[in-house]
């Protein structure tokens, strides 16, 4: 299962993602993530409520970096509680982590 | 650690070795021409031996070996198949190198050493093909490299994989979940995985549900590669995937460092050479340049980088375990050592000696205790010094097929108990006597195959080489299904040489004992190969020097045993201290059955020269007498009863006095035809006494008897 929840109002916006970051939800995230990201010039996505990820959701974290290095928006990707689950995957994986990862959110 | 010295002479040593193994491929393969671990060992032999060369700029040996290595990695790819010529060929040319290896190592260069270069190079030329070696005769890095790729590389130890691995873009789809793979790949060995995300478009582009990761995989592991390619069976259509060895290991060639960043992408196939040789005038960091100048990305230079490191850890660490768990020591230092333990030995009876004198219990108990370390200490050098017999046997292959070859006869080799470990210097003293036994067994015992079929033999007569442990002695047995000797020639021939009389009071061992007399021969004439009986009394002699004996059995038409009883140890002995008059005889403990009072032993036989042992009837030998020691006996005169090979006898001696463990000292030429003593030890308070010959003192005593 996977829910996003896009707070456009906040400051920055932000799109909370809970669940699975995993290939069966790709889809319905990468278009989250697109409507987000042509929403608002600044953006954090929130990963505190995940629950697991796999490769297919790894890749779209740096999708999202990619684009945010394109576009010259502001993309911050935050892992929050997600933080071991992300670093576990990282390291598993032997890839590096995507530049737009970042610490905890300010509250 | 490394104790030989100089790089080039630790070169020259090992290359001696592999040499040595290289012998024993091509033996072996002449055996079983399909024995793949003949044919990996005597290529690795080769290509070690050419790597190594070449470190040193060994040009000569280097450019011949390569031809040589060349044409083995064709019969490893099954292009070449082994065959007799091929063996004979290969025996020169591993003979040839040693030639090479001596000349290097004199610095002299002989002209007909060049020339018979050209001519065994031409040799195995023929044997290439149409596979061209690169210039100067040496095989480019491409054709090296390629080489392992034709067939599936089985590591001996542990190597290094490189492994490029791109899943298909739909392996999400699929099923094929990269991330597994690495998982059963990480369970093979050792892994560093370098993930590649380059390739992932951005948010705008990507599709979602397709993979655009890709791996390059670092697996350090013992399983071959075909297990590491079974990982990606149900990819194996779809993902592309390259693997390469990249390290594995090489007791020769240096092993701390590894490949340059540069040399690391040209491998992978990342930049081009030319593009590295740009990059590479430049001043600026290497990895830099290349970023800069758009031939690879930060992530591949990184990745290289991860390699580089990866490789030289484990090189390092390898080295690290290598260099902690063996270590090479020159022959000579062993030596030392057991002998400086000997004189320790001898010096501590001088200590036990002073404490039972001045009945000082505490010295006593220091004394004691010292002992117990001494004997520890004593049977660590000797285990320091042993060898296994295979050493010794291995090197006869090539004597038996070029011996059997020459004088047009059929003869295989077996060897059994080679894993039988004899000390360093007893294997050493044996080299000539067992090469004169087995040219002996070849030349006048193993018939030819004509004779051998009319006699209803198989035409291939048998050589067996065997060792075997009996007590403290190691016996070695060389046997031949042969002729036979023919005893009675042998006997008539001793009666015309003066060295027995016409009577029959010698037994067939002692007749046969005749052909280890000086020049003692029954063949008329003399071949090459072993002569007029020169040597059959040094063979005796060389055998006896080291405290052994030798014996023969043989049957006509059947063959000849030659068995040789050797101490497994020459250094230091366990012994009881006896005392015959004012004299010190030691008995090797390790023939002792039992010690009796003579006068609790009943004596038996007709002359009373026999006693009953335990219901056995045992012949006895007073030493008092047959040492002509002048006084008379003790009160309580002692019967040792000692055996070989479960031959009996009982030596009397005037009294038992201690255990006592020493060095073996030679008695030089002056007691060298005392009959019965072998050597000398000295005693804690500088006295001598007397080793006694125990395996003469069984056949002298047996043999009066007998008469």
């Amino acid at each position: 299962m996977m829910r996003t929840e896009f707070h456009a109002t906040k400051k920055p916006a932000q799109l909370d993602i809970e669940g699975d970051l995993s290939f069966a939800h790709v889809s319905d995230l990468h278009a989250a993530l697109l409507t987000a990201c042509d929403a608002v010039d600044e953006l954090v996505v929130s990963l505190d409520k995940v629950t697991s990820i796999d490769a297919a959701g790894l890749q779209l974290l740096f999708a999202v970096c990619r684009y945010a290095d394109k576009s010259k928006k502001l993309v911050q990707i935050v892992p929050g509680a997600a933080s071991e689950r992300i670093d576990r995957i990282l390291e598993f994986s032997g890839l590096t982590s995507p530049n737009c990862l970042a610490g905890d959110i300010a509250q | 650690m490394n104790e030989l010295g100089s790089p080039l002479e630790t070169f020259r040593e090992e290359a001696r070795e592999l040499l040595e193994q290289l012998e024993q491929n091509l033996m072996q393969l002449e055996e079983h021409p399909g024995d793949h671990d003949s044919i990996d060992g005597a290529f690795r032999a080769l290509h070690t031996i050419k790597g190594s060369g070449n470190m040193f700029d060994l040009d000569d040996l280097v450019g011949f070996t390569h031809i040589v290595e060349a044409v083995f990695v064709r019969v490893r790819d099954g292009k070449l198949p082994v065959s007799r010529e091929l063996i004979d060929l290969s025996l020169q040319a591993r003979d040839h190198i040693s030639r090479l290896l001596i000349e290097a190592e004199s610095g002299s260069r002989d002209t007909a050493t060049s020339e018979r270069s050209r001519l065994l190079s031409m040799a195995f030329e023929a044997h290439l093909g149409d596979e061209a070696l690169g210039a100067s005769g040496r095989r480019s890095d491409e054709q090296d490299a390629a080489a392992p790729k034709d067939s599936e590389h089985q590591p001996e130890g542990e190597c290094t994989y490189r492994i490029e691995f791109t899943p298909a873009a739909d392996s999400f789809l699929t099923g094929a979940n990269p991330l597994l793979i690495l998982n059963e790949l990480a369970e093979l060995g050792t892994i560093l995985k370098i993930g590649y995300c380059e390739a992932i478009p951005d948010l705008k582009e990507i599709e979602p549900e397709h993979c655009y990761l890709r791996w390059v995989i670092l697996l350090t592991t013992d399983h071959g590669e075909n297990e590491v390619r079974d990982i990606f069976i149900f990819v194996e259509g779809s993902a592309e995937i390259k693997i390469d060895v990249i390290d594995e290991v090489d007791p020769l060639i240096g092993e701390s460092g590894y490949k340059r960043l540069g040399e690391i992408l040209v491998d992978r196939g990342e930049i081009e050479r030319k593009d590295l040789e740009s990059a590479v005038s430049s001043k600026s960091y290497i990895g830099e340049v290349l970023v800069k100048k758009g031939f690879v990305s930060e992530e591949q230079i990184n990745s290289a980088l991860k390699e580089q490191n990866y490789v030289r850890d484990i090189r390092e660490n390898r080295r690290t375990v290598e260099t902690s768990t063996t270590i090479k020591v020159k022959v000579e230092k062993l030596d030392e050592l057991v002998n400086l333990v000997g004189e320790f030995v001898t010096m501590h009876a001088g200590i036990a000696m002073v404490a039972d004198r001045k009945n000082d219990q505490d010295f006593r108990a220091a004394a004691e205790q010292m002992e117990g370390l001494i004997r520890q200490v004593r049977d660590l050098s000797i285990e320091l010094h042993m060898v296994p017999v295979e050493i010794l046997f291995s090197g006869y292959r090539r004597l038996v097929r070029d011996l059997s070859e020459d004088l047009s006869k059929q003869v295989q080799l077996k060897l059994e108990g080679t894993e039988t470990e004899l000390d360093k210097n007893v294997i050493d003293s044996l080299k000539d006597p067992l090469l004169h036994i087995i040219r002996n067994s070849i030349d006048h015992g193993i018939e030819s195959p004509e004779v051998r079929k009319r006699k209803g033999k198989p035409p291939t007569g048998t050589l067996r080489l065997s060792a075997y442990y009996s007590g403290a002695s190691v016996v070695i047995q060389v046997v031949d299904d042969g002729a036979g000797m023919d005893v009675e020639r042998i006997r008539q021939k001793g009666i015309e040489r003066g060295v027995i009389d016409n009577s029959d009071r010698y037994s067939e061992q002692d007749i046969l004992q005749l052909i280890f007399a000086p020049g003692f021969s029954t063949n008329e004439e003399a071949t090459n190969v072993s002569g007029r009986g020169v040597g059959m009394d040094v063979v005796r002699r060389n055998i006896e020097a080291i405290g052994g004996s030798i014996r023969i059995q043989t049957e006509k038409d059947v063959g000849t045993t030659l068995s040789i009883r050797i101490p497994l140890t020459l250094a230091i002995v366990d012994g009881l201290l006896s005392r015959i008059g004012d004299s010190l005889y030691l008995i090797n403990l390790s023939y002792i059955v039992e010690c009796l009072d003579l006068k609790d032993v009943r004596t038996a036989g007709n002359g009373g020269d026999m006693i009953d042992f335990r219901g056995e009837i045992v012949p006895f030998l007073d030493l008092r007498s047959y040492f002509g020691v002048e006084g008379v006996a003790g009160e309580h005169p002692q019967l040792v009863v000692v055996a070989i090979e479960e031959k009996k006898i009982g030596l009397v001696v005037d009294a038992l006095l201690d255990k006592y463990q020493s060095v073996i000292k030679s008695l030089g030429k002056i007691y060298e035809r005392v009959e019965g003593i072998s050597g000398a030890i000295i005693l804690g308070d500088g006295k001598p006494a007397l080793m006694l010959d125990v395996d003469r003192l069984v056949k002298v005593t047996r043999d009066e008897v007998k008469k």
